[in-house]
């Protein structure tokens, strides 16, 4: 028998969950269904609403009865997919019985306050990704080492400058800027033999690529509203990025200008 | 006259700066600048023996460790 301090508790719990979700970059389907199975597991009908800063829930027992509503704000994003790889196996566990809401409710706190991944490492790991792409695209070793540090100072100052709490659209046109510019050494110098990629490539890492894929799964699934705030979210960011890599280009006098 | 090579030098000094910057603020706030290099010891330090006890060390003053 389902009290109604309880439904109250699990509602409260898969809003807020649900809230964690949508603010670590999981898509609205994965929403809807981590929810969906744990709400069965409870036997509670719950109707999720989603919309870009909020979530709101309304939790019914299967009885019919008294609905109630819950909402949550998202909070800014932080994409993490450690986190939402965390909260998913959580409704699984909450699916096969092994969790009750209580114990859920701590792990959700402990996974908020899963730490980032090393700063310094990501720092490094960009930078050979981003290397990487060069050398996809064709460029040669000389060109690798270009994007290798051109990616390395552009993201060390994304980091720095988001840090410092900066609008995140004009840290994309300075570090497109920079990384644009740093990465016109090899024309400049007259190093290696493919600049033109050095350049083309230097701002790969900003490429908002994980908000465009999320908003096109949100497409696909009907989710039109999610749709269009993360697709409008990733097409300024992408714009902001091209004013700082047009900008970059031009001073150089590089490619097409 | 701006010239890419003024743009280029311009940028790389200022990302070179911020991580000096950053640095000195990460030393400063490790106390790195606490200990100076250079430094006034005091008379215990300047005929300081190897095997004497260090200043920050606890002695007794009658050497009667048992």
């Amino acid at each position: 028998m389902t009290t109604i301090s309880d439904t109250a508790e699990t509602g409260r719990f898969l809003c807020d969950y649900a809230a964690c979700l949508l603010r670590s970059g999981a898509t609205c389907i994965r929403l809807e269904k981590n929810v969906q199975r744990m709400a069965e597991r409870w036997h509670l009908n719950a109707a999720l609403t989603i919309m870009p800063r909020n979530i709101h829930l309304s939790v019914c027992t299967r009885d019919g009865g008294e609905s109630t509503m819950y909402m949550s704000p998202a909070g800014p994003s932080a994409i993490s997919y450690d986190i939402v790889a965390r909260l998913s196996r959580l409704s699984w566990d909450v699916a096969d019985g092994t969790v009750d809401v209580g114990r859920a409710r701590s792990i959700l706190a402990e996974t908020e306050r899963t730490p980032a991944a090393g700063k310094w490492w990501v720092l490094l790991a960009v930078s050979f990704a981003n290397a990487s792409f060069c050398r996809l695209f064709g460029g040669d070793c000389a060109a690798m080492a270009i994007v290798f540090f051109a990616t390395m100072a552009g993201y060390y100052v994304k980091q720095t400058m988001l840090a410092a709490h900066a609008d995140v659209r004009i840290v994309f046109a300075v570090c497109a800027f920079i990384s644009s510019v740093l990465g016109a050494t090899g024309s400049l110098f007259s190093i290696g033999s493919t600049p033109e990629i050095a350049i083309a490539t230097s701002v790969l890492y900003l490429v908002p690529g994980i908000p465009f894929l999320n908003a096109f799964s949100d497409m696909l699934d009907r989710h039109y509203i999610c749709f269009f705030s993360r697709m409008t979210d990733a097409v300024i960011l992408t714009c902001c990025l091209s004013l700082g890599l047009c900008a970059g280009m031009s001073l150089m006098r590089a490619g097409m200008f | 006259m701006i010239t890419p090579m003024t743009i280029w030098l311009c940028v790389a000094g200022s990302v070179l700066g911020l991580i000096a910057l950053r640095l000195v603020n990460i030393a400063a706030k490790n106390g790195f600048f606490r200990h100076p290099v250079f430094d006034t010891g005091t008379e215990r330090e300047e005929i300081w023996i190897p095997g004497d006890p260090l200043p920050h060390e606890t002695c007794d003053d009658y050497d009667d460790d048992f």
